[in-house]
């Protein structure tokens, strides 16, 4: 039986993922309407918080060691805007 | 063993973290936490892991932080029986230190990691820079990290690897309402160097038995988006969604739903509820019928699915935050016949002190 290859599909692996973050990015950051500072009483709220950091890097590591993907874990940082 | 991998990406996660809560302090505040997991599965693993961590702010908005992590592994797995040696128990430690410095409107945060075990070592540099936007309607941050990976074999002091990692990841948070937060990240993670197991053999139909042998590069993208919505006054739901794609040819989607839940003002709840499902990698197989270039018994590059849950409450005294957790993931193995299930119990707790 002929030898098994990996695929080497990584540059349109890359443009496709570019193009559905370059897609979200400006629908994101083009199509909201501003929240004022007054305006943010929720998002001060304690439920609204970020998890602990260490916690979710525990969180983080049960999974990584266990399943054939890592990443993607930095989007919970940021978009507050409330201190 | 590779449990050093996600040590990287990790780090760009604490980084940001970082800069977003020094951007919050004054001169002289900080924390200390510590936090403990322990995880038992019926594939006879258990690992319990600890952290302890600190911050504090200095004089300049400077922030500085340094955190260690033990790992203590005892494993009789289906891995180690093929391998054919017994019960095997280890500890892997890590320890780092990181700063987060303003400049001109934005916070770099710096950081460095070193992780050992008895047959692996790995040193991490990071730099990661974070900018709020639009009356902090937006933050952007960005961040790029190496490792060089040093690895061995137990009592085979002939045998070392090398493995070098370069990550980057960018992402960007928006307040999408009154009540809604957003974001999405995007990562990357190129490897060079030895991605096998030194201890695994792979055993073909015509009798013949090699090492493992995984390609020797492997490029990985992981695109994720949340978000974030307060339902009531004391309740709010999030939802987050990862898509990930490598060059070996695994493809996965995963879903986490949590929702937190403010019971009185100082004890919380939270319930979450996460479903992973992946493909195989190109070149796995259950079984080879002879020599192939690349041969893996590595389950996690085979075609699987796991659903799991945890339930947390937080308890806070002042200055003092305390929370327990307990949980439980299953994990369904489609095509390693070896093991084809496996369910896993997780329980933990920890404490955070503010000043």
């Amino acid at each position: 039986m002929a030898d098994t290859n990996v695929k080497t599909d990584g540059r349109a692996l890359a443009k496709l993922f570019a193009g559905i973050g370059a897609t979200l990015i400006l629908s994101c950051c083009v199509g909201c309407v501003r929240v004022k500072p007054f305006e943010r009483e929720a998002h001060s709220r304690k439920t609204m918080q970020e998890r602990d950091a260490s916690d979710a890097k525990l969180e983080g590591h049960v999974h990584e060691y266990r399943e054939g993907s890592v990443g993607g874990s930095g989007v919970g940082g940021g978009g507050c805007g409330c201190n | 063993m590779r449990l050093q991998l996600g040590i990287i990406l990790a780090c760009l996660t604490l980084a940001g973290t970082a800069a977003s809560d020094a951007q919050e302090r004054e001169d002289g505040a900080g924390d200390a936490t510590a936090r403990l997991l322990v995880y038992d599965d019926n594939d006879a693993t258990t690992v319990v892991t600890s952290i302890a961590d600190v911050d504090a702010t200095l004089p300049g908005a400077i922030s500085i932080g340094a955190h260690t992590v033990l790992d203590a592994v005892s494993s009789a797995s289906v891995d180690v029986v093929s391998a054919a040696t017994g019960r095997w128990q280890e500890n892997r430690v890590e320890v780092g230190a990181r700063a987060v410095v303003p400049v001109a409107g934005s916070n770099l945060t710096v950081g460095t990691v070193r992780s050992q075990e008895n047959d692996w070592l790995s040193h991490t540099a990071s730099l990661a820079g974070s900018r709020e936007l639009f009356q902090k309607n937006t933050v952007l941050s960005a961040g790029y990290g190496f490792t060089r990976n040093k690895i061995g074999r137990a009592m085979d002091p002939s045998f070392e690897r090398s493995l070098l990692s370069h990550s980057a990841e960018v992402s960007v948070g928006q307040l999408l309402d009154r009540k809604s937060r957003g974001g999405i990240a995007y990562s990357f993670q190129a490897l060079s160097g030895f991605q096998s197991s030194p201890y695994r053999y792979v055993a073909a139909s015509d009798g013949t038995t090699v090492p493992e042998r995984h390609p020797d590069k492997r490029r990985r993208h992981a695109l994720s988006a949340f978000v974030l919505r307060s339902l009531t006054p004391r309740a709010s739901a999030r939802i987050d969604y990862r898509l990930y794609r490598d060059d070996w040819g695994i493809a996965s989607h995963t879903g986490t739903v949590r929702f937190s839940v403010e019971l009185s003002k100082r004890v919380s709840a939270a319930l979450d509820g996460r479903l992973y499902n992946q493909s195989q990698a190109d070149f796995y197989r259950a079984s080879y019928p002879t020599s192939f270039r690349f041969m893996s018994s590595d389950r996690e590059l085979a075609s699987m699915w796991n659903v799991g849950g945890n339930a947390q409450l937080g308890l806070q005294l002042g200055p003092l935050k305390l929370d327990a957790r307990v949980g439980a993931i299953r994990y369904r193995f489609r095509n390693f016949p070896r093991l084809p299930r496996r369910v896993a119990l997780l329980a933990g707790g920890g404490a955070k002190v503010e000043w």
